[in-house]
């Protein structure tokens, strides 16, 4: 019988599922996260080289600058496009694959990685575009509610005192963030049913997270600020010699004011920053496991509840 | 895989208890919504100190051979005030409510000293007091997430532990029509309730208490699949004409009940 409670979890149980997940296939899913990462990294990269090729060569040949840029641009940004969107799919291939393993765990169907990213090959310009659709979606949301946002002020502003004004900006403010917070919750997992499930289109797995979500949005939202706060330990542990580094420079700034910076300080508080963002970064490798698995958490908390994964489950045990 | 960590504690009859740890995201939504409110008192407190030094001070040195200095007075008085605030709101709730603060009940969890007896005032002050310590850098949460008991520094000294409530089997609160009542008593005549397994049945009751958040499509399916498995189990041939899977459920349940 399994092991894992065949029941919905609340909002703490939850977070703790995702955590321990997170924890004991560690090993597992910062590879994945590491190579996620990196293909993010090497997009970069190959764009800059690229760039330092390209551009010197048509500065040579072309006598114009302009001209000269201007051919570059025709090549290099169709070329950038493609390597972005290229390596951004492998980047998020890789994180959704955290995921479908992370639910592969909590349905008891564990499986090496190697053989849960197998069936998702086919499927990595889907990650592509559901990412880029989801961001669409999201940017005309904020659209909208800006809009309605300058709006309903430049109509109110006609017929209020300052004082009200102020308070309606807060609460129009407020309420807007509130719409919004709504709106990308309900957008939130579409990759995990496209990792996990077969034959789904990118407009159905949009539609998969937005159903599922339908009546739990603010239960998700919740869980993702307890998770926020359980990660935040690790990011103020990181930032910590960057915050260190920023109040040194500005205790040491005042003194510069009479002479010019020493230039082992100054050397000393560029090594404390860039450890900074170094650690910041491995700290960003170290929690987008724990996200994805979240994310699966989720997912599987609401197909308990809307589709009774766990009644089904049950029945193919005994 | 096994989710939550549970532990099994040997009370001093030498009886076994076994509980489900918290869990780090209970302990963090808890902590918040107590914080919440805690920062709410001591923002009461330094208000109302705000007050009086401003109104005080005023009539104090007007008292015949008045203390020269009223505002430390006030400083030391409602320091003091708030420092049994600062400790007290967790030790007044943890003691009062057997292990809960509000933020606690929340989330369903509750401290007990680690024999399974509740906690005293002794433990709830000891964890108060240590709180500073886990808070400073947040070492108790990294304790939390990585000791094997779930405890904190507070924990730790205070000998306590955090576990889950575990929730009453209550009677299951849903709506059962008459006419699986009837149902139900031809049942009990006509077919072999006991060849349903308690799984079977807890597989029943899950799917009548949480129908009504299904999708339709998947509430057909678990309905269909949950009668042909209980109508196997319970050896019956046909089910009765007219009579839905939803109804169907709901005789075997209420059928299985008077078997008790």
């Amino acid at each position: 019988m399994a092991q894992t409670p065949l029941q919905p979890l609340s909002v703490g149980n939850v977070v703790s599922a995702a955590f321990r997940l997170y924890r004991d296939r560690l090993k597992t899913y910062v590879g994945v996260a590491i190579r996620a990462t990196l293909w993010s990294l090497f997009a970069v990269v190959l764009i800059g080289v690229l760039c330092a090729i390209v551009i010197p060569i048509f500065l040579n040949v072309f006598e114009t600058q302009s001209a000269a840029f201007a051919i570059s641009a025709l090549i290099l940004i169709p070329l950038g496009l493609f390597i972005l969107f290229y390596c951004g799919a492998k980047s998020l291939l890789n994180l959704a694959l955290i995921s479908k393993l992370a639910f592969g765990m909590l349905i008891d169907r564990p499986e090496s990685s190697k053989e849960a990213r197998k069936p998702l090959q086919s499927k990595l310009w889907r990650f592509f575009f559901v990412n880029f659709l989801v961001t669409i979606l999201l940017f005309i949301a904020n659209l909208s509610l800006s809009l309605v946002q300058s709006a309903l002020l430049g109509v109110f502003q006609l017929f209020l005192s300052e004082l009200m004004l102020g308070i309606f900006t807060l609460l129009v403010a407020i309420a807007s963030m509130v719409a919004y917070s709504y709106v990308s919750s309900r957008l939130l997992i579409p990759e995990v049913p496209l990792a996990v499930e077969d034959n789904l289109g990118v407009t159905n797995a949009i539609g998969r997270s937005w159903d599922l979500s339908k009546g739990f949005a603010w239960r998700i939202l919740g869980i993702f600020l307890v998770a926020f706060l359980i990660s935040l330990p690790l990011y103020v542990i990181a930032a910590l010699p960057f915050i260190l580094s920023a109040l040194r420079f500005v205790s040491e700034a005042s003194s510069w004011a009479s002479g010019t910076p020493s230039p082992t300080i100054l050397l000393n508080i560029l090594t404390t920053f860039g450890t900074s963002l170094l650690l910041l970064f491995a700290m960003n490798i170290f929690l987008l496991p724990f996200w994805q698995a979240l994310k699966a958490v989720v997912y599987y908390d609401l197909r308990i509840r809307k589709e009774g994964l766990d009644l089904q489950l049950r029945d193919s045990q005994i | 895989m096994r989710l939550f960590n549970r532990i099994t504690l040997l009370t001093p009859e030498s009886v076994e208890l076994e509980f489900t740890l918290a869990g780090i995201g209970n302990r963090a939504l808890a902590l918040t919504i107590d914080y919440l409110i805690w920062y709410l008192f001591l923002a009461i407190v330094l208000v109302f100190t705000a007050f009086l030094l401003d109104t005080l001070d005023l009539s104090l040195a007007l008292l015949p051979g008045g203390t020269s200095n009223p505002e430390l007075w006030i400083f030391a008085i409602m320091g003091l005030i708030f420092f049994f605030v600062y400790i007290g709101y967790f030790v007044f709730f943890e003691t009062l409510w057997h292990g809960q603060t509000p933020g606690k009940k929340r989330s369903k969890i509750r401290v007990i000293r680690d024999d399974g007896k509740p906690i005293g005032l002794q433990q709830a002050t000891l964890r108060s007091l240590l709180r500073p310590v886990d808070d400073f850098l947040f070492i108790g949460a990294f304790m939390i997430m990585l000791e094997k008991r779930e405890r904190r520094v507070g924990d730790w000294i205070a000998g306590t532990l955090v576990v889950q409530e575990e929730e009453a089997v209550t009677a299951a609160e849903f709506l059962v029509s008459d006419t699986a009542r009837d149902l139900a008593d031809r049942l009990w005549q006509a077919a072999d309730l006991s060849g349903l397994s308690p799984d079977d049945f807890a597989a029943i009751r899950e799917y009548l208490r949480r129908r009504s958040t299904l999708f339709p499509d998947a509430k057909k399916q678990i309905a269909r699949q949950l009668t042909q498995k209980a109508k196997s189990a319970i050896a019956l041939e046909r089910i009765p004409k007219g009579v839905t899977a939803d109804r169907f459920l709901e005789a075997v349940y209420l059928a299985y009940q008077k078997r008790e």
